[in-house]
């Protein structure tokens, strides 16, 4: 449970530097969302029969969804979405659980 | 009768989506929720981010002593834009309120701001920074929250022309601070480096605000009207504040 806090916590501060810090940081225009990175990388290196990540892609996708224009759920959807592709991969090819 | 693991698989996701189902019927009341409990701490990052861009040498500096920097830069930033604030509403004849900006969202160009007041801000109120460069127009208003739909955004397009030939044209966002200056006639004649300015003919702008200059003229004998890539004025993502144009 301390573990799920903690990571939904970075998560959100990561979100929050994603709308309100990094946009500062263009790379040839475009702004790197770090938050799916981060996010990509975590679901890869962690044990994918936990649940723990669907706490963290809720919560920090709603914080990105507060400062977007589409409908509330978007980023969460999106993140979950993510999360569900990488588990695939990882079970299906890299024989990872 | 479904068993308890079947139970807790579909438990998840129904709640998740009872939750931003709730969600989506106030999505203005709850934006706004949010910006205000949290808008200290974006703004304190949006400027941190700002005095990074502009002091890029320092870059090692402990990020406590970067914040109290950006705390101070802060108020000066604020008192020099109340100042250019303050002599361009003497000289300009438009009425304007300065806002704080907050955030962008990650997938679009758009900016969240904040108002000093609850319900000034109305939808389409034209956005500048303090040097009379065009930002974009308020698209979404919640509080004293509201977002701004940047001039780069797919979305936006508006009438602008060029003082130096009189030329006019359609200015359109091409997403990522990108434009793209569009229907002009092909006997106008276009130049690398001219000015481009908003004009009263669309009269969803002030006349004569900038907005970028010519970077690349794409000239070619199979399309009706040229077009010419801009390169927007100022730098959208140094500024902390914006104006927003009341009246003009």
């Amino acid at each position: 449970m301390k573990q799920i806090l903690f990571i939904s916590l970075l998560f959100t501060l990561i979100a929050f530097l994603q709308a309100s810090f990094f946009p500062h940081f263009p790379v040839f225009g475009v702004v790197p969302n770090i938050l799916v990175l981060f996010f990509v990388f975590f679901l890869v290196l962690y044990r994918s029969d936990s649940v723990m990540w669907f706490f963290p892609a809720v919560v920090s996708g709603l914080v990105l969804d507060m400062y977007s224009s589409a409908f509330i759920g978007f980023w969460p959807v999106l993140l979950l979405s993510f999360g569900f592709l990488v588990q695939m991969v990882k079970e299906r090819y890299a024989f990872i659980r | 009768m479904l068993s308890s693991s079947v139970k807790k698989r579909f438990l998840f996701p129904v709640i998740l989506f009872l939750f931003i189902l709730f969600f989506n019927f106030f999505p203005g009341p709850i934006r706004g929720f949010f910006h205000f409990v949290f808008a200290p701490f974006e703004s304190l990052l949006w400027s941190v981010g700002s005095v990074e861009k502009k002091n890029n040498p320092f870059e090692s500096e402990n990020l406590m002593l970067k914040a109290e920097i950006a705390k101070l830069q802060d108020a000066k930033k604020e008192n020099e834009t109340l100042r250019i604030a303050l002599a361009l509403s003497k000289t300009s004849d438009f009425t304007f309120i300065v806002a704080s900006i907050l955030g962008k969202d990650a997938g679009s160009d758009t900016l969240v701001i904040r108002m000093p007041e609850q319900g000034i801000a109305k939808i389409g109120m034209p956005v500048i920074t303090s040097d009379k460069v065009l930002a974009g127009k308020v698209s979404e208003v919640s509080d004293s929250f509201a977002k701004v739909l940047l001039i780069s955004h797919p979305e936006s397009s508006f009438d602008a022309k060029i003082p130096e030939t009189n030329a006019v044209g359609l200015v359109r966002g091409q997403g990522r601070y990108r434009l793209l200056l569009d229907l002009v006639q092909k006997d106008e004649k276009l130049s690398l480096g001219n000015t481009v300015v908003t004009s009263s003919l669309g009269g969803t702008f002030p006349e004569n605000l900038l907005v970028g200059t010519i970077k690349e003229i794409k000239d070619l004998p199979t399309q009706p009207f040229a077009q010419a890539f801009l390169e927007p004025f100022g730098n959208l993502q140094a500024e902390e504040f914006l104006l927003v144009i009341t009246e003009f």
